[in-house]
């Protein structure tokens, strides 16, 4: 290969060996995946908070509980994580307070342990493959320095057979190696900051379900007398 | 066992929408990555600047009122006013021609010069000359009919212009020249190039035979084919050391093929070959 081969990306990836084309095909995939989940989690987390600050809204709003339940049950897709721990909970109130023979703590308790596991489920569901992303950030750096570094023992191997060594021998195949790591960073960097901005939007909402929950508590502990 | 109706969570929005979107931020990046690496590629070439310095009067600078520029322009320097003014003005037109001067030429100078002679001569600078110029023209006026002079005003304007056009073809014939030149240079540092990785592959198959002292030069004259394969190297110049010029020829054989020109007209089936065996 002289240095008068036209350098572009297509050339330097079909010239490349096969390790380091797999690593590209690797990393690619992963680059590819992780974009997918940053737009969908991105729409989902966002829809999330739209529509627990209108449940809120909603619910401050003083309306009847019973028929804000019925509403929330209702349409229980559409009425968002928030709309679902308040729908957990108010069943769980209104069929123990059915009882006669308990206590009002323990209504209480029910319905805060039906919140909990509905709040758990919502956190879950927010948070999932935020995993990936954290992986993916972590680790295609490395994955495509591991191709530059085979590139670039491939390309000092093949310069032991010339012999005399003249820098356009040397630039092909370098520059063919680093293109595995700028896709490796190409997949890692928007993989670190949706992940970090995820996971602090997440943490937010959690506190907002939280806080939510203890509200609520005292709202059905008042109802009970 | 109820159903316990929290576990049907609905699904996230936004499925396809993320798979397109996705798909369009690799592609931008595909794009970058294509276009980008490319220019980088192609840019020095297409950015080679060569400065040129062409010896022509300066047409950029002439004022654009014709009449009284138009004689200054062609003979910008002083030096030829305050000679006998038939004599500078002769020289003018015989200049001029030669580059593309139409008619109207010949015409104008027989009146234009009764008009400078009169003023040098009581005054030696030339500087004033401009201004005396349109008094002696308003009396000429006079004396003649106005067809006449507008004729001779259209026709002055004319020359100028023609005077102008010349002037610029001569300034992009120099140009021309000097880029000549230049790329001449180019192609001589283009063979340098080539003569000097040819230099590099032979130094590197030379075995240096030992007790060698400096790095004396030995010259070769190297036939070859144009595939670079070598036909018959003969020493020209010999580095004094029999045995070093030896291990060059030997060196030169096993070269073979030697490298080629990067631009096919640049190759040179003899060639006259200078290696030192250390690098310089």
């Amino acid at each position: 290969m002289t240095g008068n081969d036209d350098l572009s990306i297509l050339s330097l990836i079909a010239h490349a060996s096969i390790v380091v084309q797999l690593v590209l095909l690797l990393l690619i995939v992963v680059s590819l995946m992780s974009w997918y989940w940053i737009f969908r989690k991105g729409i989902a987390i966002r829809a999330a908070r739209a529509r627990t600050i209108e449940f809120e809204r909603e619910f401050w709003s003083g309306g009847d509980l019973g028929a804000i339940y019925r509403s929330a049950s209702a349409s229980r897709e559409m009425v968002g994580p928030l709309g679902r721990i308040f729908e957990a909970g108010y069943r769980e109130f209104a069929k123990l307070r059915g009882q006669n023979n308990l206590d009002a703590s323990d209504i209480i308790d029910g319905a805060r342990r039906a919140m909990r596991a509905t709040y758990q489920r919502e956190l879950d569901d927010l948070e999932a493959h935020t995993a990936f992303l954290a992986s993916a950030g972590s680790v295609s750096p490395y994955v495509g320095l591991f191709g530059t570094v085979w590139g670039i023992m491939h390309a000092f191997k093949g310069l032991g057979d010339v012999g005399s060594a003249t820098l356009s021998q040397v630039a092909p195949g370098i520059a063919e190696a680093l293109v595995a790591t700028a896709i490796g960073l190409f997949a890692a960097i928007p993989a670190v900051v949706a992940y970090n901005r995820f996971a602090y939007d997440i943490d937010r909402l959690a506190t907002r379900f939280e806080s939510f929950q203890e509200e609520f508590s005292n709202i059905l502990q008042r109802q009970l007398k | 066992m109820e159903f316990n109706p929290a576990l049907r969570t609905p699904e996230e929005p936004g499925k396809w929408l993320s798979a397109g979107l996705a798909a369009l931020v690799h592609l931008v990046l595909v794009g970058i990555l294509f276009w980008g690496v490319n220019w980088q590629r192609k840019a020095p070439e297409s950015f080679e600047v060569a400065l040129v310095r062409a010896n022509t009067p300066s047409v950029a600078t002439e004022p654009p009122p014709p009449p009284p520029p138009a004689p200054r322009e062609t003979a910008p320097t002083p030096p030829p006013k305050p000679e006998p003014k038939v004599e500078a003005e002769a020289p003018k037109p015989v200049a001029k021609p030669d580059i593309a001067l139409p008619t109207p030429k010949p015409e104008k100078k027989p009146e234009k010069k009764p008009e400078p002679k009169p003023e040098p001569k009581p005054e030696p600078k030339p500087k004033p000359e401009p201004k005396p110029e349109p008094k002696t023209k308003a009396d000429k006026h006079e004396a003649q009919p106005d067809l006449r002079a507008a004729a001779e005003a259209e026709s002055r304007a004319l020359q100028a212009k023609t005077a102008r056009e010349a002037a610029k073809a001569q300034q992009e014939r120099a140009l021309k020249e000097e880029m000549a030149r230049l790329s001449g240079a180019k192609s001589d540092r283009a063979r340098d190039d080539w003569v000097n990785k040819i230099r590099v592959k032979v130094r590197g198959n030379i075995v240096v035979p030992p007790g060698l002292s400096g790095n004396p030069e030995a010259v070769f004259i190297v036939d070859q084919l144009p595939t670079g394969e070598v036909i018959e190297v003969r020493l020209k110049t010999s580095s004094g050391n029999a045995t070093l010029d030896a291990a060059i020829e030997r060196a030169i054989r096993k070269s073979s093929p030697l490298p080629l020109p990067d631009k096919s007209d640049l190759f040179e089936r003899r060639l006259e070959l200078a290696v030192r065996p250390l690098q310089q």
